[in-house]
């Protein structure tokens, strides 16, 4: 939207950032850890140590690609909550097309190859609970992650089956290792190129949302599916568009994770990346540029996160703690709504990205509501005090 | 409960027995702000008589809403205090002014819609059930009596969803009475109501008068102010302008110039007149015919002089078709109303029909009736109305010309066009306009900005935004001031193109769907009650603009439960009735033969 929007966004979720930081501070503190020292120690792995910055980025890059893809999703209303799925199905493709395609090929070709390949079968993983909800009304939530549950069992399969390293000891069970000249980063999982691909899909997708009908219709149906329809838009084939766009990302990242940093698919391999890729979109309050930045944020809690043992022996899952409470803080509401200057503008104010991004619209006559439901979240009350 | 005598506290928490016994209701020095709007400045108000109904009245945005919240505890006010029997309470305490015997009912509804009627009344109990278990058979009765007792014919075993709006209302009034309260405050009560609804509403509400219960009512039709009334108060602007007056010391004429309270040039003819439900006739025959019978008592309002503010209604002569003529943004509004500077297209430049709906038929579905080989025309340039009681097919006309129902036998044709099962969008392009009924959910987003609404359907079907969207590329830039040239030539009162909708007023909001809905390349436009709920300057906006699209070549089909309305825009007027169309009036109309139509479907002829 327009600049003061953003800040204002911005501003609260800055807000939510330090309160996050105050609590956190006082838990490490109670737990018997110095706040100050704990702080230092994460800033050391995030950013200023050694190689701390690019884990960092590393750890963001598949972050990044999701919640760009599951912010079109969730602006268009469609609570996509299978990215986990879709990323494993992206990363199976383009494993299986980096181990089949011939050498000869040359392995930029291959890796390029395999890469959109990935993509699409992350679109299409995400399309089939797509088209169950546009067509069936099955909840997208639920087809989606039943989807992701699917997905974890076909990386057990090829892991132990079809592609199965015949090296690998008895006890792991592992895929054959994409061929070096295929990988598309070095193991430190960072490559120029993957950046200029984060931020190229980034731009493609700002594009599409806010240069394009397509993106202007996404807004409209989020907001109330209805008035969008009766205005003329094909709430499916949005609905549709928006699955695939999800897919698509959360494919590409999973593509990027197997022929870049991992190799090979490990027999429950599980990034955790899917479900925490919503919250960094939800943080980035549905927006490209937020989803960017707090994509970075969130991969330098877990570049912290894998440092803190070594460096004041505090558990990894100590900034698993962090992450919730900002995710928490961001997507509440935080008390605004005690001052009426507050309720009056809350349509305009996206504290909490999802539930400000609907609207609530009681639906008393007739037949529109019957082709889709609504499926934005119902926020009762925000005015009503008109005369 | 009401029978006890209550100690009431101040705003400090004290309590107060203040000199005021005589009070029924009332409130002081109530002021309410929304940010930077004041909702209500220095209200008092004083209502002394018990088992009496008081009417409030005022234009849009002047504060009624937000008074009747206040006094019921559910808005709370800057400053002030409300009274309830002789004692103040902190305004905004609902549950003290609740326990105090005063009930609201909401202008929206508020009930369960997927509860049973007998479930829905008895979760708003005060007093719940030992343990909470209920007998479902057991509550069924109790409330069939109490239902019975306050006059009301609903089944406490029907489900509140397909309720119709006065089964729905009578049981808001039935919940808001079993709690013992003994004042009822109503917010706009008759503005979800079919017309032939109101006046059992009203048998209803004096019914309970005689039982001693008092009533608050909002109301925006004086014609029903007059009819049910017994004070009136009057508010414009958030401030009061007349204090509880007795009906028989006021003329309609008087009220009408305080709701109006507007420094301005202009005056109201009898167009005004007919928005206010005042019901005065107009000369030209073509265009305007009221039938006086049942309302002769009004006759002399007829030649009223009320100030209007006719600047800000209409938009501004380069917002209207080159078609039209003479009309300067400071035009007299006769000119506007009765069209007599206008000069209509040729139909021979045109197409003939602008709506053709041949026998077209759709299945019934919740209680609504689908349509039985319905068939209607509008031509070009010309007003057809719909009438008929709520529920009797006009939905599923609108919706089946607009494309959101599909329908299984029949024809409809656009333009002279066969729509067939045409998408939305694609009818739009075909001239297409919707103004809906359900203006929350179906004319505006409310979260989304102004620009977005007001330009909308353009983008959305892809017409009317030349420059702007290409190929499905949008500049955003020029969309803005696209949707922002709209609103100023609508005259929409806005701060930013950016705020959101939600922020308007009801006749605000209208303006808005009008400056998406009405344009030149209109061919047909589906007006649906179109100024339900609006004050008189939102009336006389829809009703101009609404005639000068079809004086420059749009068909009009205009679904209305104001008679008024109807009478006042229709050349022709369709009844529907159980999904037929079952009869064809034309001016000059008769209140009666249509009434009859409507209800029995028989005329007099």
């Amino acid at each position: 939207m327009n600049w003061h929007h953003g800040v204002s966004s911005a501003g609260r979720v800055l807000v939510a950032l330090v309160i996050a930081l105050v609590l956190v501070s006082i838990a490490f503190q109670t737990g018997g850890y110095s706040a100050t020292g704990t702080w230092s120690a994460v800033l050391t792995g995030a950013v200023t140590g050694p190689g701390s910055l690019e884990a960092t980025l590393r750890y963001a890059l598949p972050l990044a690609f999701i919640a760009i893809g599951v912010t079109v999703s969730f602006r268009g209303g469609f609570f996509n909550a299978g990215a986990q799925g879709q990323f494993y199905a992206g990363g199976i493709v383009s494993l299986y097309l980096a181990l089949v395609l011939p050498a000869s090929m040359g392995g930029t070709l291959v890796a390029f190859v395999a890469l959109i390949a990935g993509a699409f079968a992350g679109a299409l993983w995400s399309i089939i609970p797509g088209i169950l909800r546009i067509f069936f009304n099955v909840d997208e939530v639920i087809g989606t992650l039943m989807f992701s549950f699917i997905a974890i069992y076909l990386v057990t399969y090829v892991s132990t089956g079809p592609l199965k390293s015949p090296t690998a000891g008895g006890q792991v069970a592992v895929t054959r290792s994409v061929p070096a000249a295929v990988r598309v980063t070095p193991s430190s999982g960072l490559s120029v190129e993957m950046v200029v691909a984060v931020l190229l899909v980034g731009i493609v997708v700002w594009w599409l949302l806010h240069r394009t009908r397509f993106g202007f219709e996404i807004g409209l149906v989020g907001r109330n599916p209805i008035m969008a329809e009766v205005q003329g838009v094909e709430i499916r084939r949005i609905g549709l568009a928006t699955f695939a766009v999800t897919g698509f990302t959360a494919g590409l990242a999973g593509a990027v994770e197997v022929l870049g940093p991992v190799g090979n698919i490990l027999s429950g391999y599980d990034p955790n990346i899917g479900l925490t890729a919503i919250l960094v979109a939800l943080v980035g309050v549905l927006a490209v540029s937020g989803a960017l930045v707090a994509a970075v944020l969130f991969g330098g809690l877990t570049a912290a996160s894998l440092y803190l043992p070594l460096a004041i022996g505090l558990p990894s899952t100590s900034l698993v703690f962090m992450t919730g409470l900002i995710s928490m803080l961001v997507t509440a509401r935080l008390g605004w709504g005690k001052w009426p200057q507050r309720v009056w503008h809350g349509g305009d104010r996206r504290s909490k990205a999802l539930h400000d991004w609907g609207e609530s619209k009681p639906l008393q006559t007739g037949n529109a509501g019957t082709k889709l439901e609504p499926i934005t979240l119902d926020r009762p009350g925000s005015v009503g005090s008109r005369a | 409960m009401s029978g006890t005598v209550r100690v009431g506290m101040d705003v400090a928490g004290r309590p107060v027995a203040r000199d005021i016994e005589s009070t029924v209701l009332g409130c002081s020095d109530l002021r309410v702000e929304f940010g930077p709007v004041v909702a209500l400045d220095d209200v008092s108000l004083r209502w002394v008589d018990r088992g009496k109904i008081h009417a409030v009245v005022g234009q849009n945005g002047a504060g009624k809403t937000t008074l009747c919240r206040v006094i019921a505890g559910m808005t709370r006010a800057t400053q002030g205090t409300v009274e309830v029997e002789g004692v103040s309470y902190p305004a905004g305490d609902a549950q003290r002014v609740r326990r105090a015997g005063v009930e609201l009912v909401h202008q929206t509804f508020a009930l369960p819609p997927h509860f049973t009627v007998a479930e829905a009344l008895q979760l708003f109990q005060p007093t719940q059930a030992r343990g909470g278990l209920y007998s479902k058979r057991k509550i069924e009765q109790l409330w069939a009596g109490r239902l019975e007792e306050f006059g009301f014919h609903v089944l406490p075993t029907s489900w509140v969803r397909d309720l119709s709006p006065e089964q729905r209302q009578a049981v808001e009034i039935t919940r808001a009475l079993s709690s013992g309260s003994r004042i009822i405050v109503l917010d706009e009560p008759t503005a979800v109501l079919p017309p032939e609804a109101i006046a059992g509403l009203f048998d209803r509400l004096r019914e309970l008068v005689m039982n001693g219960i008092t009533f608050l009512v909002v109301m925006h039709k004086l014609r029903q102010v007059r009819a049910v009334a017994d004070t009136v108060a009057v508010l414009a602007g958030g401030r009061v302008v007349l204090h509880p007056t007795s009906m028989a010391a006021i003329t309609d004429e008087e009220i009408a110039r305080l709701i109006m309270d507007v420094q301005s040039s202009g005056s109201v003819t009898s167009a005004s007149a007919i928005a206010m439900g005042l019901g005065a006739g107009v000369d030209d025959p073509g265009q305007v015919h009221v039938d006086m019978a049942g309302v002769d008592a009004l006759h002399k309002t007829e030649e009223a002089d009320v100030p209007v503010p006719l600047g800000a209604a209409i938009p501004q002569a380069s917002a209207l078709p080159a078609t039209v003529e003479g009309l300067g943004g400071d035009g007299h509004i006769d000119d506007i109303v009765h069209g007599t500077t206008t000069k209509r297209v040729e139909p021979s430049e045109r197409r003939h029909f602008a709506l053709q709906v041949e026998e077209v038929s759709t299945p019934s579905s919740e209680g609504r009736h689908g349509l039985q080989a319905f068939s209607v025309t509008v031509k070009v340039g010309e007003t057809v109305g719909i009438a008929g009681v709520e529920g009797n097919g006009q939905q599923a006309l609108v919706d089946t010309v607009v494309g959101l129902l599909p329908y299984r036998s029949g024809r409809i044709l656009l333009s002279e066009v066969d729509v067939g099962n045409l998408r939305i969008s694609a009818r739009r392009r075909i001239g297409l306009r919707y103004i809906p009924a359900d203006r929350q959910s179906r004319a505006v987003s409310l979260s989304n900005s102004l620009w977005v609404n007001a330009m909308a359907a353009q983008v959305s079907s892809g017409y009317g935004t030349s420059g702007a969207v290409r190929r499905g590329y949008l500049s955003e830039r020029k969309l803005r001031r696209k949707g922002e040239d709209r609103l100023r030539q609508w005259q929409v009162r806005y701060s930013s193109r950016d705020q959101a909708m939600r922020e308007l007023s009801g006749g605000n909001l209208q303006r808005v769907v009008l400056a998406r809905e009405v344009d030149d390349n209109a061919g047909l436009i589906v007006a649906e009650q179109p100024t339900q709920g609006l004050d008189l300057g939102g009336t006389e906006l829809v009703w101009a603009a609404l005639r000068r699209a079809a004086s420059s070549g749009a068909g009009i089909l205009l679904v209305s439960s104001d008679l008024d309305e109807l009478f006042a825009l229709s050349d022709r007027i369709v009844v529907a009735l159980d999904g037929e169309a079952i009869e064809e009036l034309y001016p000059p109309y008769d209140r009666e033969v249509l009434g009859r139509a409507m209800v029995a479907g028989v005329t007099s002829s």
